[in-house]
């Protein structure tokens, strides 16, 4: 049980971290703001 | 719902769509129709009347912020009115509907005073500002008429909607009560839309040239740059600032009541409408945001003047009220706790909140420019400070602001945990998921605000878009998790009227904060169009075309807040006075009395 | 007693939140003053320092162009290395190319000022529109409305910040006087020729906010009503053209405007003095 719970957010916290880097381009880009992978301008 | 009940529902949902909307009417009207296509008026300042001294800015004001103030709740009220109505159908409880008709009737007395002050600010306009008022009427035309009509249907849903609430109680007839409920609110709506339409056009005009001859449709005026966002702003604002008043109203019932089960009401009531001004108060920011954005879009020098020039001041002040408010709806969460036994397993996360809630006021309020003397200039080496003014500049404010919503957030979840035991099977790792959810989520707010320290002003500004979603983000999944990870939860009871009297207290900020918010915030948009009364077409030559300083409009702000107050005070007091029944006195023969 | 004790609550958090507002920094903003313009005769010296005198105050240039980024901060800039580099640029197509020298700099600020779309600087442009669209308002447009001669003047300041000889004109000072009259004229409701009649001249001169006729009330002057019976049609021209010659009595020198010899025509003393040699009581 205890060994479950650590994996789960390890694996959530990848997850959100993909989420989140996805959300933060999209909303970039919408903005016209140009931004490639690392977020920086392009 | 039955046949019957749903052909009432798609009935009045249709006459809404047909009320709702009169502008398109108007809409159809061709511009070759428009009687004068004169430029707008330019009063000297000797055309301005002058009348027994009266200071005409500040009677204007006066009125229009009294308007407001209760226009704003008198608007919200039915919102959630109907809203709980609906949640009491749905979750069979009775005790939603009796405070859904509560928050009606000690609201019955303010709608007459709301149409009164409005009545009253229009003819201070008319007389003191005739130009002004002859050219917006040039340009809204018959929509005034429409905006007349509006009022008298709100009227009349109003009274329906009240005086039904026990012949219309159950079933079907339940569902046509909150028909006209339904319209009610789209009325109100729709008269909020409307006036907003004057006052946004005042602000970034439409369908006019540049000389002011008007040259476009009524509806083209209407949809001028800033009348949806301020739509936004203000549906949202409203819905927190009327839960805040009745937060006030049932913390001061709560204090006063003696009788247990009636304490337990108010309690509830409190922490209901509690959870209404958060609900309302969540989004704001985002509203707020977008508003500015399209100030900037429309004349980047409105919106400069906004935040860089003379009323940059204003917004450190707004923060400081924020600030408040947000401490005050977060110390009273953290106070609820003690209504349910399992609160104290939350208590000792309350100082690492309180301590992310204060950190982000702090950060919140500070300045960019600090207020020093020329010798203090000369001892600090410039204006600003090296290592703090950095927090004065957007994305050290954007972090605080953002995290103090997460972190509000938690509080409430906290809150709604304390009472509910999740009884799934992977209840661990869904709260993991929540876990990281918030680690996650609150790096990329940090993250977000550093990143906008390192790039150019205009990524700096677009980095603040993917905070607020973060923020978004974070409360709509940890709700999601909650709904799915709560089903069948075990429900532990909760104490309602075991609350700390200083715990009302904090119920009572809320009210008076939001109250001169608003006030704040109406000195902004007014000061915003600088000298003009349409700005850029309509120039303001009265004695009074100065913005006052921030001291003089804060007094002024205090005494219309003051005002209100009694107001509400008085309302409160009427909807209590109608329940009140005075005892019979003894009958004359038994207390063997002579008959006069 | 809880009415009272949360009444006192709430009014000390308001007093709070006022007691704020009132330590701040306190500003007043002014509408700008019509009166800025100088009247009379400008040296280049005089021009330049008035124009930086718009630069912070009605051209509010100052709001954007700093240091926070928004526009290229002017007062920091070496001027003359920026205006050489802008003309050089490949994107530049406006109308400084046809020109040479300080001209080039007057025609680009010129440009600048009034169609700032016409070249933007590369990552100044409104977001989204790759640099095609300026976020700068025109400067001779509301709300700033800067006039012909306050443009000279900026564009005068800027090239002497830059080290070069402004290349403007100094403006003469019938141009400089005929600004401020335009300019406060614009304020009141100047008609664009001689009014035509008696009434309409009597409202362009504004006789009604000192004297009392037809009602006004107003009491600096004298009572006009019944005039007539007091001056000969002389007299009346003479208390319209030289105020001080004679005062009436309980009235005092110089309250009269002096110039309406200057600012009326003819006509329209010859429709007013008819008017008020009917006005018997």
């Amino acid at each position: 049980m205890l060994a479950n719970r650590w994996i789960v957010l390890a694996a959530a916290l990848v997850f959100w971290t993909v989420y989140f880097h996805t959300i933060d381009r999209l909303v970039m880009n919408a903005q016209g703001l140009p931004v490639g992978i690392d977020l920086m301008p392009k | 719902m039955n046949a019957s009940a749903r052909q009432h529902l798609i009935l009045t949902s249709l006459c809404v769509f047909a009320v709702a909307w009169p502008d398109l009417a108007l809409a159809a009207e061709q511009a070759g129709q428009v009687a004068a296509n004169a430029p707008a008026p330019k009063p000297t300042r000797a055309d301005y009347p002058v009348i027994a001294g009266v200071s005409a800015r500040t009677l204007a004001w006066g009125l229009a912020q009294m308007h407001l103030y209760l226009a704003a709740f008198v608007l919200a009220v039915p919102l959630f009115s109907i809203a709980t109505e609906f949640l009491g159908v749905v979750t069979k409880d009775e005790r939603y509907d009796t405070m859904a008709r509560e928050f009606m009737k000690i609201t019955m007395a303010a709608y007459s005073l709301t149409a009164l002050v409005g009545g009253a600010l229009t003819l201070a306009l008319f007389v003191f500002y005739p130009h002004l008022m002859g050219y917006l009427l040039k340009v809204f035309r018959g929509q005034v008429l429409v905006y007349a009509l509006l009022f008298l249907l709100e009227s009349v849903t109003l009274y329906l909607y009240y005086y039904s609430w026990d012949a219309l109680r159950y079933g079907n007839r339940k569902w046509f009560h909150m028909s006209i409920g339904l319209v009610l609110n789209t009325v109100g709506l729709t008269l909020m839309f409307v006036a907003n339409a004057w006052a946004a056009f005042m602000m970034s005009p439409a369908g006019v040239a540049a000389d002011g001859a008007v040259t476009g449709t009524v509806w083209e005026a209407t949809r001028n740059p800033l009348w949806n966002p301020l739509n936004l702003h203000r549906f949202l604002a409203n819905i927190a600032y009327g839960g805040a008043i009745v937060g006030g109203y049932a913390a001061y019932m709560f204090l006063s009541e003696k009788d247990p089960k009636s304490k337990a009401h108010y309690d509830w009531m409190g922490y209901t409408s509690n959870f209404i001004a958060i609900i309302g108060f969540l989004p704001l920011p985002f509203a707020g945001y977008w508003l500015m954005a399209e100030v900037y879009s429309y004349s980047q020098q409105m919106g400069i003047t906004a935040m860089g020039g003379v009323l940059a001041w204003l917004f450190i002040i707004q923060a400081v009220l924020i600030g408040t408010i947000m401490l005050a709806a977060n110390y009273y969460l953290w106070c609820g706790l003690m209504r349910t036994d399992r609160g104290a397993l939350y208590a000792p996360y309350v100082k690492y909140i309180a301590v992310v809630i204060v950190a982000g006021f702090l950060v919140w309020v500070t300045p960019h420019s600090l207020i020093l003397t020329p010798a203090e200039v000369q001892v600090l080496g410039g204006s600003h400070h090296k290592l703090l003014g950095p927090l004065g500049i957007m994305p050290a404010k954007n972090i605080a602001v953002n995290l103090m919503l997460v972190f509000t957030f938690l509080s409430f979840q906290m809150f709604y945990r304390s009472s509910r035991i999740p009884t799934v099977s992977w209840a661990k790792a869904g709260n993991m998921a929540i876990v990281a959810l918030y680690i996650v989520g609150c790096l990329n707010i940090i993250g977000a605000g550093i990143y906008g320290y390192i790039t150019p002003t205009v990524y700096k500004v677009g980095a603040s878009v993917p905070q607020v979603a973060t923020t978004l983000s974070i409360i709509v999944f940890a709700v999601i998790i909650d709904v799915f990870m709560l089903r069948g939860a075990k429900t532990t009871t909760v104490y309602w009227g075991r609350m700390s009297e200083r715990s009302q207290y904090a119920l009572f900020v809320l009210p008076v904060a939001f109250t001169w918010l608003m006030g704040l915030m109406g000195y902004i948009r007014s000061s915003l169009r600088t000298h003009w009364h349409v700005y850029t077409i309509m120039k303001d030559n009265s004695a009074e075309a100065y913005i006052p300083t921030i001291g003089q409009a804060g007094n002024t702000i205090t005494a219309i807040t003051l005002a209100f107050m009694a107001v509400m005070v008085f309302v409160f007091w009427l909807s209590r006075l109608g329940t009140m029944k005075q005892a019979a006195p003894p009958q004359a023969a038994e207390a063997g009395g002579v008959v006069t | 007693m809880t009415f009272l004790r949360v009444m006192a609550f709430s009014i000390a958090v308001l007093l709070c939140f006022t007691l704020f507002a009132a330590i701040l920094p306190q500003v007043q903003s002014d509408p700008p003053s019509e009166e800025e313009g100088p009247v009379g005769a400008l040296d280049m010296a005089g021009l330049v320092a008035y124009g930086e005198k718009l630069f912070s105050g009605k051209g509010t240039c100052t709001l954007c162009h700093n240091d926070l980024g928004r526009a290229p901060d002017l007062l920091k800039l070496d001027l003359a290395k920026t205006f050489a580099d802008r003309l050089a640029d490949a994107g530049y197509a406006g109308k400084a190319k046809a020109e040479t020298g300080a001209k080039a700099v007057e025609v680009y600020l010129r440009e600048s000022l009034l169609d700032p779309s016409a070249y933007v600087v590369s990552g100044f442009g409104k977001k989204g529109t790759n640099d095609k669209v300026s976020p700068m308002p025109k400067a001779d447009a509301a709300p700033i409305e800067l006039t012909e001669v306050q443009v000279a003047a900026l564009i005068a300041f800027l090239q002497s910040k830059a080290g070069m000889e402004p290349s403007v004109a100094v403006p003469s000072s019938a141009d400089t006087v005929s600004e401020t009259a335009s300019t406060t004229s614009e304020d009141s409701e100047e008609e664009d020729g001689p009014a035509t009649t008696a009434v309409a001249a009597l409202e362009k001169f504004s006789c009604a906010a000192c004297h009392d006729i037809e009602g006004s009330a107003a009491e600096l002057g004298p009572k006009l009503n019944g005039i007539a019976d007091r001056l000969s049609r002389e007299k009346i021209i003479e208390s319209i053209v030289k105020p001080n010659a004679e005062i009436a009595e309980g009235y005092e020198a110089d309250m009269m405007p002096q110039d309406f010899g200057e600012q009326m025509r003819v006509s329209e003393l010859d429709l007013i003095v008819d008017y008020l040699s009917k006005m018997k009581n």
